[in-house]
Parts: C-alpha cells; structure tokens; sequence
C-alpha cells in the first residue's frame, strides 16, 4: 500500500504527532510505502491530528482512502485498519 | 524563492545595510548583536517550521496571486479558516519561542492594506490596489518579513497632527516630487523592525482634511537611505552579554522593540498606498488593529510556557501536591485558554470584504485584546506566587559555577531530592524572564499596550455592540410596551 501521511499544524497538539508517525511506521513495517501526502501515487492517506478538533483540510484529498488519528490511544485501532488496509481487506 | 528556509532567512538579513544604534554606538554586526541575535531566532523559526511536515498546514498557505506555497505571513486571509489557522498559528509559535516571534504585524498591516487600497479606489478612481497587490506579490515571492509600523510617536496627545508644536510627532509628507515623495517622522515601539526586509507604514489615527499631509501609507526596504533604528530596551538585557545561559531565562529565544526614525526618506509612488485620503485613515487603523488583537492569541501560546515552567518549578519545590498550587495552575489554564477563545472566535466570525479578502469580526478582536490587557498579568501573579521569592533573589550564574560558593547554592538550594538544584535555577529564571525579564516587554508591557492600549478596545466595544437591540428585548421581556 502506499501511504501518504499528513499532519494537523500542532498548535494545541495533546501528544507527539511525530513520534506517533514513527511508532506507526515501525509497526508496519514493508507492508507500507511512505510517501508524502501530496503523492499522486498515494490511494491512502494517514491522517495525525493533535487533538478531536482536527482540523485538517481534508478537501484537497477527495478520492482518496483517508486513515485518521486524533488520540494516542487509538493506536492499536489506526494499526489495525492500515494493516487491513494493506492486505487489501478493508 | 516562494519559501526562504530558516538558514536563507539568516543569510538574507546579512545582505541588508540597516543603520542601527543601541547603548549610543551603531551596531556594525546586527544579526550576530548578542542582545539581537535572540530576537531574530524567534523570526527565524517563522521560516523554519513552514518546511517541516507536522507544522506547515499551519504555516503556510497557497497564494491567492499566484496559486504558490507561501508562507502563512505573507498571506492575504481568503476565508474564515484562514484566519483561524492564522491564530492557530500565533499559539503555536508562542508556545515554542516564549517571547515575541515578530512577524505577525507585517501579515496584518499588508492583510488590512489590501482592503482598504480596494475601498480607496472605489471612491477616488485611483491605482493603490493594483500597486499594492504587485507588492504583495514581491513579498510573497521573496517570502520578506514586514514590519507593520503604525505608532507615531505622538507628542501632546491633546492635539491633532497638524496642530502639534513639532509637526514630526506624526510621520507625515514633506514633498511631493515626480517619481514619488519624501516623508519624515518617526514610528515607535516597532517590534521586530531589525529582524525585517521590508517596512510598511501605515497613519496611527483617524485624521480630517486638515491632517491631510499625515494621512500616508507606503512601504520601503528596511535599509532605505535615511531611516535609522534606535534599539529598545528591556529589562534585564544586557544578562545576554554575559557567559553562561541560565540567568538569560530564555536560552533560545527574544524579541526587539526600536524606534524607527524617517528624516526625510523618499518614497517612490510605486510603493505608495495612501496620499492624503485622510477618510480612509480611521478605516486603515480600524482594521489593522482589528487583526493586530487577533494576533494576540501568540499570548496564549507564551502563556502554556509560562504554565509549563511554572508546573515544572511546583515540582522541583515538592510543592505540586497542594491543592492550592493545583487550583492556582488550573486558573492559570481557565484565563489562558480563555484569551484563546476570544481570538478564535473573531476568526469564526468573520466576514469577507469588497477586496475579498476576509477580515476578523472587530468586535470579538477588540473583546479578545481587552482580556489580554488583564489576563497574561493574572497569570504571571500566579506564576510568581507558586515560583515563590527565591525567583528574584537567587545569586547568579557565575556564584553557581564558582569553586568558593556554588557548592553552597548547590546545597541550600537543593528542592526536591530527583531535581538537580540547577534544573531548579534554569525553570526559576524562565519564569523571571516572562515575567519581569527581556520577555516581560511582550507577555505584559506589550499585552497592556500592544495593538491599541485597553481603552482603545473599550471604545471599539462600546461603538460595536447592539444596544438598541439590547434595551429593546428587555423592555419587552418585562412587559414596558413602547409608544
């Protein structure tokens, strides 16, 4: 799968938006391509708010599959759903 | 060069020839100055997080000239949630710099120009529009700072500008030539002006006819022939000229006021956005103050640092537990995100104007600004109530690192067993610097006064509510009946 990734702009972000990504990218390991959000090539894209309000223009990336987190406890979640994601399952 | 990086933006401050004085010399080396150099860190982050990922939706923005990446400062608001990522913006640097970051006047001298150059237009058939937006386009493409100069120094404040015994208090046109015209005056308080390409002037009143000759606006390079910089300063600056960093406060990061003098600068008319429209004057100042107290929501992101810093030194004390510590930090939580709220909420509401360009609602700005005047003061109280005394009577770095005395302050000084009596020294000395330090200019003197001092938001307030509408429910409500 190839995955973009995109950021909120973090002005009240309640947990490492960054770290998050890394954790993320580790967990998945060769199932994903990173790419940035602005890749054509990306059917996917993982979205990482810092708090519930995300706000994030997502308008810019209509047709694309948008993943979402906005809490660090969704990880496990967010984890699951690109791994299926990849397998071509969701 | 849409976007400069952080490193560009250094670079491009060492090519300018900026005539700048501080403790009675001219300073020869301004991006270097010790006392500086803080201050243009802070900007330089401005440029810096545009390009990293996790920051650039809110930093930058796509130009509405070119359709380019640009940065966020150099942007004209095309919608409400611009103006939100632009107060979003403001915390966000706030919370990282902890001082005064600087670029927002530019940003909101050019976003209230390009309404007002439209609207002047409209009525006069002139060209201040087409010539601004082909200088929008300038600053976008070389993504400049701007100062946005907008205080005279004033002088008897009882009288008009033309009225005054020194016709300089206001900056004003001295001569009008064929290929432009030559000003002279002065602008103060101009923060940021050392750390800027490029500085816009803008009238500070309103004015009638016979103020005409003052009712000028216009733009020029910051090194133009006959404009000087005589720096401001601030409490506990020269801590920066001296070895070690704790007793700085802010390690990182500053700000800079000056004051900018124009003795007889020439302005050509290409760069001229106002000439004698003394009626637009007001409108000029209306809404560049209007955005200017939205700015103000960078206070609520000093605020989380100050609140960080004054949680960490709870610790350090043993003192975190208490439950009037804990009530006293959620106060300082409730006010802070409450002057974020206002800023916000200005954002949401507003509305487009004739240029198209979307301006903030000027009654929740002003309402925004008047809590800012009180709140960040209320917050420092507490910041200095849980810091306790020893923020202001601790010795200084040099007895720390002395082989006489520091073990002593490294014994006496001991708070909590796991903090080390030197992390306790660094977080007691940042919470002194905003407080009452170099970073005090921005998070007080400069709330209180900054964007119009608190009386000119109550004036704004009062002429913006709906009273009529007011009086009107209550009298029926209570069952008065109107004849």
């Amino acid at each position: 799968m190839v995955l973009g990734l995109k950021y909120c702009g973090g002005c009240s972000a309640r947990f490492d938006r960054v770290e998050l990504a890394e954790t993320i990218k580790q967990r998945l390991g060769a199932t994903v391509e990173w790419v940035s959000y602005d890749n054509p090539e990306a059917e996917h894209l993982l979205v990482i708010a810092g708090c519930e309000s995300a706000c994030v223009d997502l308008e810019p990336f209509q047709g694309k599959k948008i993943h979402m987190i906005f809490r660090e406890q969704e990880l496990e979640s967010i984890i699951q759903e690109l791994t299926q994601a990849a397998k071509g399952t969701d | 060069m849409p976007m400069m990086t952080g490193e560009q933006y250094e670079q491009s401050l060492r090519k300018l020839n900026l005539n700048v004085y501080m403790f009675g010399k001219k300073v020869e080396n301004v991006v270097d100055d010790p006392i500086i150099r803080p201050s243009m860190n802070a900007v330089k982050l401005t440029y810096e997080l545009a390009h990293k990922p996790e920051y650039e939706d809110l930093m930058t923005a796509n130009s509405h000239l070119t359709g380019k990446k640009i940065n966020r400062f150099t942007h004209i608001h095309q919608s409400t949630d611009d103006l939100v990522k632009k107060t979003k913006m403001g915390r966000l640097l706030g919370s990282l710099t902890g001082c005064c970051f600087q670029r927002c006047v530019g940003m909101d001298a050019m976003n209230a120009l390009s309404i007002v150059t439209h609207d002047i237009d409209k009525k006069h058939g002139t060209e201040y529009e087409k010539r601004f937006l082909k200088y929008l386009e300038f600053v976008q493409e070389n993504d400049y700072t701007c100062d946005g100069a907008m205080t005279d120094p004033k002088g008897d404040r009882a009288l008009a500008p033309h009225q005054q015994p020194d016709p300089d208090m206001f900056l004003h046109i001295v001569e009008e030539k064929a290929d432009g015209i030559v000003v002279r005056g002065a602008k103060a308080h101009q923060t940021g002006a050392v750390n800027s390409h490029e500085i816009i002037i803008m009238p500070t009143i309103s004015m009638r006819a016979e103020d005409a000759d003052y009712a000028v606006s216009f733009a020029l390079p910051a090194d133009a022939e006959g404009i000087t910089y005589i720096m401001g300063r601030q409490s506990c600056d020269t801590r920066k000229l001296e070895s070690g960093t704790i007793d700085r406060g802010n390690s990182l990061y500053g700000g800079h006021e000056s004051l900018v003098v124009f003795d007889n600068v020439f302005v050509p008319w290409d760069r001229v956005f106002m000439y004698k429209e003394y009626e637009f004057a007001g409108r000029l100042v209306e809404n560049f103050a209007s955005y200017h107290r939205q700015s103000y929501a960078c206070k609520a992101g000093v605020g989380d640092v100050l609140i960080g810093a004054t949680q960490n030194i709870a610790e350090y004390n043993g003192a975190a537990k208490a439950s009037h510590v804990k009530d006293k930090i959620i106060e300082m939580n409730h006010l802070n995100e409450t002057l974020f709220c206002g800023s916000v909420a200005c954002a949401c509401e507003g509305h487009k104007e004739p240029s198209g360009t979307y301006l903030v609602n000027t009654l929740l700005a002003n309402v925004c600004k008047q809590n800012v005047t009180r709140f960040p003061y209320e917050i420092a109280r507490l910041a200095q109530d849980i810091a306790g005394g020893l923020m202001v009577t601790l010795p200084s770095e040099d007895d720390f690192r002395s082989p006489e005395v520091g073990h002593w302050l490294e014994k006496y000084y001991k708070g909590n067993e796991s903090v080390p009596t030197e992390h306790r020294m660094r977080m007691l000395r940042l919470i002194e610097n905003i407080t009452m330090g170099t970073a005090a200019v921005g998070y007080l003197t400069e709330s209180m006064h900054g964007a119009g001092s608190p009386q000119a938001q109550r004036i704004m307030i009062s002429r913006q509510v709906n009273m009529d509408q007011k009086k009107k429910v209550a009298k029926q409500l209570c069952g008065i009946e109107e004849k």
